[in-house]
């Protein structure tokens, strides 16, 4: 069963939602529980699939059909990716068990369960399948599959939600044809879809006009995907109105796997001595320093908990792209860490939003007041995950940084640094004014819709709890253990992104 | 000032455009020989796809053998977009069901009495073509698309058509959905039945099915079919599932 565990990570969750609907016809509970049982199926064999990796010291190549690779498609899972794909397989268990209070709020409507469920799987699914995947097109598959995924989760939250989602739907499916074209036009370059092969031939390619625009397509395909500022229009208000339970998986690791992807294209098939590389970092590089610095200041603006956090989001999507930009081996550690500690902290700032919404309706924090004395647990969470987001020790946020500084200064690119203090610290401003309402704001009348003293003294429930504490123990261990992290991805780091 | 937006926005598109034009010769003239796509993999399947497969048909070998799991998951955009639907447009309700009266609906024709007869006829004339589509996929065009396409068209005809009465039974969308997800479990089922048989994931060559085929290539027919199989069942539940969903929130009697 262990050489099969690279596809049975992505099969077994497709069994759950795909059945999800028929069980959910006769009983929507059993609907929802086959959807958790198969995400956290999937999640203990990507946590066996990092130790069977971490024990062979080298990548496992998985076989679709048995065809050899050039010809079919085959799952790469090297020391990387094995990483992303426990950490996709660990918030998708965590974001359905948080869901299962939030659907049962409609019982009127039969399929309104088994829908979101098997829609939520199928953005766990996609996910997966683009950590796992070593086929350029099979990528965009999965990339298509997160896509419709994330616009029907979104488009099924609040009032403002269909508009938000109708946009992100214009503006994926731009992305993903750029990306798509760029495939193509390396296609007709190598001939190849595979990306391991796609490396070794691009090196014969004499016609460079043709990489040159591939390149830029990828750049504007995955920068769309992944929100990479000024590609990101579509991200805040998608990020704010989408569906209260789906939305820390969304606004958590839907737009990570995409710079995933991107490192991939351009650490391991565009090789160094293309020409128009330095220039593609550089671009890159801008990008993200205008990304960190916009969605910071922007964040600053609103009162909207959620609109707070999704502009976080886009100053931290630039962080990963600055660690592309460095391109060192500190960077791109620095930027691998910084994707794994962000999805969990920002799935962990949207679970504690959810939250917020679920007992109180909490939309704004001028209501925070005084939360924290009727929210213990909650509010533990959300500033443990914020001090994480501003970067102090001992949590992750402040290694991931601190690796990215390492790089640029190696580099000796000194403005990075001050970028990433400057954006620390306008961090602070927003997350410090979350903290002075929450402890020091007047306390708001509200109307409480999960008293505790009905339900045996607990805030919440334990299916939200939960995960909630979860999400903040993973940034602590994340930050504890961030140098078992480095370890372990830096033989890959270093004989496949920087060979 | 919109208008200068409207300006610039055609002045780029113009410009990409004339700039492709220009730039033209960076792509590989249709059917070079030495263009790289024309030398490499195409060669191999060329070569190869009627040994490996047992599928005359080319494109089919491709679609549903050597690259059949990017087909799984292009079956499951279709299951997801039905979903999508229902989950999107029927959360708000508007038409409550069976308000419709059989007397009247027994005058009302779909596009006059000579196409409704027609229709009539040619009903089942699709069904049977669905069919022959499905399983001569494999050997020329054709195959589970299709077939999904051709199927709902049947039940749609029979839907829309107020006369009819729905003498093919009426779906919900919920049911529809359901089909729809039996389709891709067909498909996904047929790719985990061969590694208990001690192959890889959709490795026909696995399949448990040896005692039927006289050789072990065979086993590509058995599989490329169960899978296309799969994917017209998820094709059908998919289109009904959206025809109702859209039906739902209309009285449809005119």
């Amino acid at each position: 069963m262990i050489n099969h565990l690279p596809v049975l990570i992505i099969i077994v969750p497709l069994m759950g939602a795909i059945l999800c609907p028929l069980i959910s016809y006769y009983s929507p509970e059993w609907g929802k529980k086959t959807v958790i049982g198969a995400l956290f199926a999937s999640f203990v064999m990507s946590v066996m699939q990092l130790v069977n990796v971490a024990e062979r010291g080298e990548p496992v190549h998985y076989w679709m059909g048995g065809w050899n690779p050039p010809y079919g498609i085959e799952f790469v899972i090297d020391g990387v990716n094995a990483v992303m794909i426990a950490m996709v397989a660990a918030i998708g268990a965590m974001t359905a068990l948080f869901s299962s209070p939030f659907e049962e709020a409609n019982p009127k409507h039969r399929f309104r369960s088994a829908g979101y469920y098997s829609i939520l799987c199928f953005l766990a699914i996609g996910l997966l399948g683009m950590s796992s995947t070593g086929d350029a097109f099979n990528l965009y598959v999965f990339m298509e599959i997160v896509s419709l995924a994330g616009y029907g989760l979104i488009a099924i939250g609040e009032e403002k939600a269909p508009v938000a989602a109708f946009r992100y739907l214009l503006t994926g499916t731009i992305g993903a044809c750029m990306y798509l074209m760029g495939v193509g036009f390396l296609y007709s370059a190598t001939g190849t879809l595979n990306m391991a092969d796609m490396a070794v031939r691009l090196q014969d390619v004499e016609n460079m006009t043709v990489i040159i625009i591939a390149m830029a397509c990828l750049v504007v395909g995955l920068g769309v995907k992944m929100a990479l500022f000024p590609l990101h229009g579509w991200q805040p208000a998608a990020h704010s109105y989408a569906h209260h339970a789906a939305d820390p998986m969304i606004a958590g690791i839907m737009i990570k796997i995409p710079a995933y992807a991107m490192f991939r294209f351009f650490f391991c098939i565009f090789d160094e001595s293309l020409p128009m590389m330095g220039a593609v970092h550089k671009i890159v590089g801008v990008m993200a320093v205008c990304g960190i610095l916009f969605g910071s200041l922007k964040a600053l603006r609103y009162h909207k908990y959620n609109k707070i956090l999704a502009y976080s989001s886009i100053g931290q999507v630039g962080y990963i792209a600055l660690g592309f930009a460095i391109g060192n081996f500190y960077g791109i550690a620095g930027a691998v860490l910084h994707i794994v500690s962000h999805a969990f902290m920002k799935t962990g700032l949207f679970y504690t939003s959810a939250a917020l919404k679920y007992k109180y309706h909490i939309e704004y924090t001028d209501d925070l007041g005084q939360v924290y004395r009727k929210m213990p647990v909650t509010s533990l969470t959300l500033v443990t995950l914020a001090l994480s987001m501003v970067g102090l020790p001992p949590f992750a946020g402040f290694f991931s940084k601190w690796y990215l500084a390492l790089g640029a200064i190696q580099n000796g690119q000194y403005f990075y640094v001050a970028v990433l203090v400057a954006s620390s610290l306008l961090g602070a401003i927003y997350f410090f004014r979350i903290f002075e309402k929450l402890f020091m704001g007047e306390e708001t009348e509200m109307e409480d819709r999960y008293p505790a003293a009905e339900h045996g003294g607990k805030e919440l429930p334990l299916r939200i709890m939960i995960p909630l504490l979860m999400a903040a123990a993973m940034i602590i261990a994340l930050g504890l253990g961030n140098s078992l992290v480095v370890d372990f991805i830096e033989k890959t780091v270093l004989e496949v992104f920087l060979a | 000032m919109d208008k200068v937006k409207v300006i610039g926005v055609i002045v780029i598109i113009a410009g990409v455009i004339t700039a492709g034009f220009v730039m033209g010769d960076f792509l590989p003239a249709i059917g070079d020989i030495n263009s790289a796509p024309n030398g490499y993999l195409s060669v191999y399947y060329i070569t190869n796809a009627l040994h490996d497969t047992e599928a005359p048909n080319m494109v089919t070998a491709v679609l549903a053998d050597y690259r059949g799991f990017d087909t799984l998951f292009e079956t499951c955009v279709m299951f997801l977009a039905g979903v999508t639907t229902l989950m999107v447009l029927s959360s708000k309700r508007k038409v409550v069901k069976g308000k419709r009266n059989e007397h009247d609906l027994n005058g009302v024709s779909f596009g006059g009495t000579v196409l409704d007869t027609g229709f009539r006829i040619i009903i089942p004339v699709i069904v049977i073509y669905a069919f022959y589509v499905l399983s001569h996929g494999e050997i020329s065009l054709g195959g589970g698309f299709q077939a999904g396409a051709l199927l709902a068209i049947a039940y749609m005809i029979d839907r829309l058509i107020p006369s009819f009465q729905n003498s093919l039974g009426n779906f919900t969308e919920e049911a529809a959905a359901i089909i729809a997800g039996l389709g891709v479990f067909i498909y996904a089922f047929t790719g985990v039945l061969p590694m208990f048989n001690g192959g890889y994931f959709l490795e026909y060559d696995h399949l448990p099915f040896a005692f039927m085929t006289e050789e072990i290539v065979m086993l590509h027919s058995v599989g490329i079919f169960m899978i296309e199989a799969g994917v017209t069942v998820c094709v059908m539940g998919t289109i009904i599932n959206i025809l109702e969903v859209v039906l739902e929130r209309t009285e449809f009697d005119d």
